[in-house]
This record gives C-alpha cells, sequence and structure tokens, in this order.
C-alpha cells in the first residue's frame, strides 16, 4: 500500500460514480408500515384483553350470586369485542400497495371512523354499564338481594351510579378519546408527524 | 419533505452524507436506510437549527449522530453470528466503490470504533482540529493525538488486508 489515507480518501472520490445519493421516494415507507403494525398488535391486545374481562367480570358476579347481571355485564364487554374485532379486520383490508402517504391516508380515516363509531356505542354503552355494575353490586352485597333493592332505600347508592351514567352518557366520546390517547397517545402522535411532513412534501 | 428543502439545504451536502453513512454501513440496503434517515433528520431538525451557526457543521453532526445512534441501535439488537456468517465486505454484493483502494480504506475504517470512524472521517474531509471538536463535542487538544493513532490503526489493517 503505496498510497496514503489522505491520497486514496481524495482520489477516490474524483470517480463520477462514487457519490451517488440514493432516491428519498420510499422515505416513509418502512415508518408508515411500523406505525400502523404497532398500532395493529396493540388493539388486537386490547380486545383480547376486553374478552378476557368480561369472563372474568361474568363469572366473578356469577360467583357472587348475581349470574342475570353477570350475563349482561359479560355480553356487553363481548360486544365491545366483537366490533373491535370487526373493525380489525377492516384495519388489516387496508391496501398494503398503495403509496405511503395514501396508505397512512386510509389508516387515518379508519381511525376517525372507529373513534365516531365506538363514539356512538359507549354513548349508551357506559351509562347501561354503570347501572348494570351498581346493580350488581348492590344485590351482590346485600344480604336479601332484590328484595332489598325493591323494598329498602337503595336510592342513596343508586342515584349517584344514575347521575355517573348521565355524566359518562354526554361525555363518551371525550372519554373514550381520553382512553385512547392514554393507550395509543404516542402512534396517534407519530402519525399525525408524518401526515404533517407528507402534506408538507406534497406543497 | 419539501423539494426547495431537499434542493438547497440536503443536495449540496449529499456527498459529505454518503460518506458518513458508507462508514456504519455493510450493504447497500442499510446504506440507503440511513441516508433516507439522514435527511429526514436533517429536515425534522432544521427548526432547530441555529442561523449564526454554520449549516455544514449541522449536516455532520446529525448525520454522524443518526449514523451513530442507528449503528448501536442495529449492533444490540443483532444476534451474535459465527465467524463464517459474517459478511464480507469484499464480496461483489457489498462492494460500494469501484475504486479499490477506497474500498478497501472504507473496509478498514468500518473496523473503528463509532466514535473513531467520526474523528477519521472529519479529518479525511480536511477539517480543522478545532471543527472536528466543535462538531464532536470534544476537547481540540486531544484530537490530534487521536487521529494519529487512529491513521496508524489504519495503516496496520490496510497493509494487513493487502499484503
Amino acid at each position: 500500500m503505496q498510497q496514503s489515507i489522505e491520497n486514496i480518501w481524495k482520489e477516490g472520490f474524483l470517480k463520477e460514480d462514487a457519490l451517488i445519493a440514493p432516491k428519498l421516494n420510499n422515505l416513509f415507507d418502512q415508518k408508515s408500515i411500523h406505525v400502523v403494525d404497532t398500532f395493529k398488535r396493540r388493539f388486537r391486545i386490547n380486545i383480547i384483553l376486553v374478552a378476557i374481562g368480561s369472563l372474568a367480570i361474568g363469572g366473578g358476579f356469577a360467583l357472587a350470586g348475581v349470574p342475570v347481571l353477570a350475563t349482561c355485564m359479560c355480553l356487553m364487554l363481548a360486544m365491545i369485542a366483537f366490533i373491535g374485532r370487526k373493525e380489525l379486520d377492516k384495519l388489516e383490508d387496508l391496501e398494503l400497495g398503495v403509496s405511503s402517504y395514501e396508505y397512512l391516508q386510509a389508516f387515518n380515516t379508519w381511525l376517525k371512523d372507529m373513534i365516531s363509531l365506538f363514539g356512538t356505542v359507549y354513548r349508551f354503552w357506559y351509562p347501561c354499564f354503570i347501572l348494570i355494575f351498581g346493580l350488581a353490586m348492590f344485590v351482590a352485597n346485600t344480604d336479601n338481594g332484590w328484595y332489598d333493592l325493591m323494598n329498602r332505600d337503595s336510592l342513596a347508592v343508586m342515584l349517584p351510579m344514575g347521575l355517573l351514567a348521565v355524566v359518562m352518557s354526554l361525555f363518551s366520546k371525550q372519554v373514550f378519546e381520553w382512553d385512547l390517547k392514554t393507550i395509543y397517545g404516542g402512534l396517534i402522535t407519530k402519525l399525525e408527524e408524518l401526515l404533517a411532513d407528507f402534506e408538507e412534501l406534497q406543497a | 419533505m419539501s423539494s426547495d428543502f431537499y434542493t438547497t439545504s440536503i443536495d449540496p451536502y449529499a456527498a459529505i452524507i454518503i460518506k458518513i453513512c458508507r462508514a456504519y454501513t455493510h450493504t447497500q440496503e442499510d446504506f440507503e436506510d440511513y441516508y433516507q434517515e439522514v435527511c429526514l433528520q436533517l429536515f425534522r431538525s432544521k427548526e432547530n437549527f441555529r442561523k449564526e451557526a454554520n449549516w455544514a457543521t449541522w449536516v455532520y453532526r446529525v448525520a454522524l449522530n443518526v449514523c451513530m445512534t442507528l449503528f448501536k441501535k442495529k449492533k444490540s439488537s443483532s444476534k451474535p453470528l459465527n465467524p463464517d456468517q459474517l459478511p464480507s465486505d469484499h464480496s461483489e454484493h457489498n462492494q460500494a466503490f469501484e475504486d479499490e483502494p477506497l474500498e478497501l480504506l472504507y473496509t478498514a475504517i468500518r473496523q473503528l470504533s463509532e466514535v473513531d470512524r467520526a474523528v477519521i472521517l472529519l479529518y479525511l474531509e480536511e477539517k480543522s482540529y478545532q471543527e472536528i471538536a466543535e462538531i464532536m463535542g470534544t476537547n481540540p487538544n486531544n484530537i490530534g493525538v487521536r487521529i494519529n493513532r487512529i491513521k496508524e490503526r489504519l495503516k496496520k489493517i490496510l497493509h494487513a488486508t493487502v499484503y
């Protein structure tokens, strides 16, 4: 090796093809797929946890002596898991062959539709679940169960539950969005940043 | 990333980015990923760039930081290979430069630590000790000694490779 490293460096880069920059057209591909895949994975885990929760709550309250209410809660949670599963299927159907921007836009549309759907579902679901849960707690913790509910002054327990149910119904969408931010906050921020980058690129 | 930004702020410095990315990658695929990540981070970090600073220095800093971070990530996530599976820098598939001495020099540089790679790249780009220290965030007094040590090491590696 006769040449100094300085000369090798200088002379090596004199050739025309030594410094060809790669194209940046697929810049966001991996990032887009990564964001959506991570979201899918968390969403799937969430659905499984809801399904397990439905069995646990149903089983727990059934053992506590309120099998009818337990079945209602179990079915309500199962319904959430079922709707979630249906939404996940739609997400799986997103076309991967399109550009990253179109892919992320499709995902963003799916996310907005999903928030809107669950916002509507939860408007009825939250109050019903709270009331059933309150009833189940009351009946399971009193000596004479349903008899006490009908014949004792249960207003002190059921009134706050009713108020909470009304509040949850009114703010169902906000509560769901807060819930989403807690679980998927970082991902949603990343999605927004990526879309903003793309939009600047298109400008 | 707007095409204006690419034309004015990245294109003139593409050679620097390519040279740095090549030193931290073994394959064309990795090189393209690193290059793209550096460009993306330059675009994202443009808001943090202070106008009184030098954009070229900023490019060096961002490129080196991104490459060293990706390199560390890749190193920590990759499973240990047995020596037969190690990629050969001399293989035709990984050959980045047609100029053989340059390719050999890159192969030698890739055997250095992450920081030594950065220092020697800046030295080869004819940056002063002061500039190297500024880019690396270190004391300029030790740069000269370190460069001499790295050059000696590179010579030994190159000598061993050729003979």
